[in-house]
């Protein structure tokens, strides 16, 4: 059955009116925003599986005749990933933030928060990608300060605030470049059409500066080990998980108008992975000697970032399939692994109320729901088999080899030696939530919040033994993104 | 006419005896030992038994006048030092002499190299699990006898090889190069005990039980030497190299005061008569050789058996403690007395023969010839020392003979000794070459007399007080090996330390590049905004250089 490009947004933007008046208007009204969500969010999770059922053409939503929503296999990707991540954070935040007073906030802020990753997906043209851009990282801003009575969360909003404001506009300035050489902003008309080289260049820096900041590249990162500590840990998990992905793939949407492969303009995807290098490592750095928890997790995803950041850019620059898969793959096991690492977190704290690795000693041990998974989500983000985070990364080291040449060598080494660097972090954390400790006490955690974690970590252990499923769906992704250019 | 590879019958057989137990294992055990030298002595001659593996054939029976003289042999003392262990209830060591005996047997029937180099490793493993079977002291030499076997198995794996590459057979037969005899020569040696690779023996074959010590004393060396015949480096330092093991043998054999190391000794230095005449490669040496590889396997086993018998009547393994037990264990004392007297060389046992083949053959190697004598010399001495001092001297350690299957097996191997030694022929039938040797012409029995004579007054004399038992205070080789490995130890524990400062100084650059790292974070908004403006810079000017070039 045809189904129009709109629904996915259409369901979550009014899912999010609905939830809000629902919430408001009944008795127990936390609770029934909270199901309304995870109702949308099942449905919209639907409408996406439909709509790649029916992207054998490139359908097209055009009202008066300009193409603002156009449906491609990159578009399917990112939003089953966010609204398959979004479903999760939805049940886990029906416990989580079952004492808090502004659920029906919350979770209309949820919705509107994913129907922007779902226009991102869909978007068909330049503006529409910019808007529904804006729409994601507005109501990004209101969930990370979402605990307004404390200064941390405060603080870490304003910064974000500012420094993503600075960068929308920076990537506004951008487009406006686009607009100004092409005299259009639908992107598939701009990859056919070259604008003069000065312009094209300035445009392109823009963009990458202006979406880098919201994709954490370094040194446009600082924004986010605060933002993700402070964030309750739902929206920690989204955040890590989808909205800076997102973030990057309006990046890579925007500059793919450039060309890919040898037959681009110029080498931006060179310098993709050159700041790839460099926010991996910087990540990697700062995170070996942090002591809160999700502060832990959040540097981890800068170098996270880093390593897809790595796989799109050698995928981008030399029209290799095989590094924009396993960019595309991380993207998802990312969302698995790191969505996860921040709900196990997230367990933690709300049992033991605190984010410090050193009072949280033994407690992974004490529930092991949370414990194990999280040295499961771990271990797959150092990239240790046979979890799904080893198969990603060693498509993008494949990817780097047939590269060639000292770069591709060079990409390769920074891959593994940051790698083996994040275990540095990693597994001094693990071996202290895993500690014996004294006490014998062993918590209850609800099915509701350990219910995601231990099907993320399914997941990230079948997808490492089974990817063929995901994998047919990212090889669509990959090919829209090279077009014709492949090699 | 069945030709059943030996090795078979022990490596199947031996864990399906082990299975009964008491009286019918000890019976199993016999019967296994005898139905195997039965089927060993009706080997036909021939090749039996390739197997195809890769490109290659190997062949896992090669029975030829060579390998089946020393067949014959192996299997016969395996019968015969069965029959003594059946003795003791002692289920391992069965198990493993019977496996040692096996894969020996598979060892000399193997006509192609890879077989050969898998029996010889497991020829050293299962006579180092013989020896560990002991336990406490013999732990210890049983672990510096592995190491020195699976070096020299090494070399001798080495030397195969170039040997393969360069003839392009898997056939075990001579080498030629000087690398191949060289490392192959080498390999043989540490088996067959070339000086100074001979240590482990008199280290490791006093230590085990002495029914272990029985079968020690054949396999491994005389596997040396049949592969020594088989490969024939004919060189002529390998021909010295026997001499000089028989001199040496004998020389710290007249130091020693336990018996079993005496005999040990003398192993290395009747060992040195072996490859002296194989060395010589010419065929009254290779004959001459051989045939005292079938004798000192009798002799050797029955001085063993012997030894063992009084050692496990008397609770003593050292000969200042013993005295007076010729007449309380006669029949030991008259079975080692035979054997005494066929290691010496005496005429009428079989010792005379073989001993005087090899030094007839030496006759044009002036050098080697007056060594060979020099050994005779002091065999002699060195055995009227052992029987004077344990069984002829007034003394009152109490002792009586050994039980039945013990007694049976050294008797048994005294009669072989006698009828060998009285009629020769017996054994000239089976060996490698027709022999022309006569053992009995006027200048044989002059030479042997006079040596015997010598030895004989010089005990009789000063001997008895000059070579009284004592601690002795001669160090062998042993102390070269004993500094190196402790220069080793010390080396490694360098080498560790050194490792460790170089990974933690590694680690704490890189921890300190990460408490650099974090001073990028601030927290101050301010240069938060910087960095994008920062990064704005650096992009800009990247895409301008990469547009300009």
């Amino acid at each position: 059955m045809t189904v129009a490009p709109f629904l996915p947004i259409l369901l979550l933007a009014g899912g999010a009116v609905l939830a809000f008046t629902v919430g408001r208007a009944v008795r127990r009204g936390g609770d029934a925003s909270a199901a309304t969500a995870v109702v949308v969010l099942g449905a919209s999770f639907v409408s996406f599986l439909l709509l790649g059922g029916s992207s054998g053409s490139t359908p097209a939503y055009a009202p008066a005749g300009e193409v603002t929503l156009r449906v491609d296999g990159l578009g399917i990707f990112l939003g089953l990933v966010g609204t398959g991540l979004g479903l999760a954070v939805a049940l886990y935040s029906f416990a989580y933030m079952r004492h808090e007073r502004e659920r029906p906030t919350y979770n209309a802020l949820l919705l509107l928060l994913i129907a922007g990753i779902a226009g991102i997906a869909l978007a068909g043209d330049l503006f529409n990608l910019y808007v529904f851009f804006e729409l994601m990282a507005v109501a990004s801003y209101a969930l990370v300060a979402f605990h307004r009575e404390r200064a941390e969360a405060v603080e870490a909003g304003m910064k974000y605030v500012i420094i993503s404001g600075t960068g929308s506009a920076i990537a506004l300035l951008g487009i406006g470049f686009v607009y100004l050489g092409a005299g259009t902003l639908d992107l598939a008309s701009l990859s056919t059409s070259a604008l003069p080289r000065d312009l094209a260049l300035l445009a392109a820096g823009l963009l990458v500066v202006g979406f880098g900041v919201k994709a954490a590249v370094v040194p446009m990162h600082t924004w986010l080990p605060d933002a993700h500590a402070a964030a309750p840990s739902g929206i920690s998990a989204m955040l890590s998980g989808i909205v800076i992905q997102s973030g990057l793939l309006a990046m890579v949407r925007a500059l793919a108008i450039f060309g890919v492969g040898p037959s681009s303009a110029f080498s931006y995807g060179l310098l993709l992975a050159f700041l790839a290098v460099l926010t991996m490592t910087v990540g990697n750095l700062i995170a070996m000697h942090q002591r809160d928890i999700k502060r832990l997790l959040a540097y981890s995803s800068i170098a996270q970032m880093g390593y897809i950041l790595l796989g799109l850019g050698i995928g981008l620059e030399y029209g290799i399939a095989i590094a924009l898969v396993g960019g595309l793959f991380h993207i998802l096991n990312h969302a698995l692994m790191k969505g996860g690492a921040f709900l196990a977190a997230g367990v933690l704290q709300d049992t033991y109320g605190t984010r410090d690795l050193d009072k949280l000693r033994g407690a992974g041990r004490r529930i092991p729901a949370a414990g194990l998974t999280f040295a499961l989500f771990a271990l797959g983000l150092a990239g240790v088999p046979p979890t799904a985070g080893f198969l990603s990364k060693l498509f993008i080291a494949t990817g780097a080899v047939q590269a060639g040449g000292a770069l591709g060598v060079f990409f390769v080494v920074a891959l593994i030696a940051n790698s083996v660097l994040s275990l540095a972090y990693y597994v001094p954390a693990l071996t202290g939530l895993l500690a014996r400790n004294g006490t014998r006490d062993s918590p209850r955690a609800s099915w509701l919040l350990t219910g995601p974690v231990i099907a993320f970590a399914v997941l990230v252990l079948l997808l490492g033994v089974w990817p063929d499923p995901a994998l047919r769906l990212i090889e669509d992704a990959a090919r829209t993104l090279l077009g014709g250019a492949q090699t | 006419m069945i030709a059943a590879p030996p090795f078979l019958i022990f490596l199947v057989g031996a864990p399906v005896v082990l299975l009964a137990r008491g009286r019918a294992r000890r019976v199993g055990l016999v019967v296994l030992a005898g139905l195997a030298l039965a089927l060993t002595l009706l080997l036909p001659e021939g090749v039996g038994w390739t197997v195809r593996f890769m490109e290659y054939d190997l062949v896992l029976l090669r029975a030829d006048r060579l390998s089946l003289f020393t067949g014959y042999v192996f299997a016969l003392i395996t019968f015969l030092g069965v029959l003594y262990a059946a003795a003791f209830a002692r289920p391992w060591l069965h198990l493993y002499a019977l496996l040692y005996a096996g894969t020996s047997l598979g060892a000399v029937f193997a006509g192609d190299v890879v077989t050969l180099l898998i029996f010889w490793e497991g020829m050293a493993i299962t006579s180092t699990l013989l020896v560990f079977e002991h336990g406490g002291a013999a732990v210890g030499a049983g672990y510096r006898y592995l190491l020195f076997h699976v070096l020299g198995g090494a070399l001798l794996a080495g030397g195969l090889a170039l040997q393969v590459v360069e003839s392009g057979s898997l056939l075990l037969g001579p080498v030629s190069g000087s690398w191949p005899s060289f490392l192959t020569a080498l390999g043989a040696g540490v088996n067959v005990g070339f000086i100074p690779l001979h240590t482990w023996l008199p280290d490791t074959y006093p230590r085990p039980h002495i029914a272990a010590s029985v079968f020690l004393s054949v396999y491994t060396t005389k596997a040396g030497v049949y592969l020594l015949a088989r490969t024939s480096p004919a060189v002529e330092a390998i021909a010295l190299m026997g001499g000089a093991m028989a001199v040496y043998g004998v020389v710290f054999a007249l130091a020693q005061n336990d018996m079993r190391k005496l005999l040990s000794y003398h192993i290395v230095s009747q060992v040195g008569y072996m490859v002296a005449g194989v060395g010589l490669g010419t065929v009254e040496g290779i004959n001459g050789g051989m045939a005292h590889v079938f004798n000192h396997i009798l002799y050797k086993a029955l001085l063993f058996m012997a030894v063992g018998a009084v050692i496990h009547a008397t609770g003593q393994h050292v000969m200042d403690r013993l005295g007076g037990l010729g007449r309380r264990m006669p029949v030991t004392a008259v079975t080692f007395w035979i054997a005494a007297l066929s290691i010496s060389g005496v005429p009428g046992f079989n010792g005379y023969v073989s001993k005087g083949m090899v030094i007839a053959a030496s006759e044009d190697l002036l050098p080697l010839r007056v060594l060979l004598e020099i050994a005779s010399f002091g065999t002699f001495l060195s055995f009227l020392k052992l029987g004077y001092f344990v069984f002829l001297r007034e003394g009152d350690t109490p002792g009586r003979d050994p039980p039945w299957p013990m007694q049976s097996a050294q008797v048994g191997t005294a009669a072989l000794c006698v009828a060998i030694g009285a009629y020769p022929a017996l054994l000239f039938r089976i060996l490698p070459a027709a022999s022309a040797y006569d053992p009995w012409t006027p200048t044989h029995l002059l030479e042997a007399g006079l040596v015997l004579a010598g030895a004989a007054a010089t005990f009789v004399t000063v001997g008895r007080v000059v070579l009284a038992p004592h601690e002795p205070r001669v160090r062998d080789a042993d102390v070269a090996y004993e500094a190196a490995g402790r220069a080793l130890v010390r080396f490694t524990q360098g080498l560790a330390r050194g490792f460790a400062v170089v990974y933690d100084g590694f680690v704490a650059a890189v921890s300190q590049a990460g408490r650099s790292a974090r001073r990028l974070q601030t927290g101050d908004l301010n240069w938060n905004v910087a960095g994008v403006a920062l990064g704005i810079l650096l992009v800009l000017l990247w895409l301008l250089w990469e547009g300009a070039a």
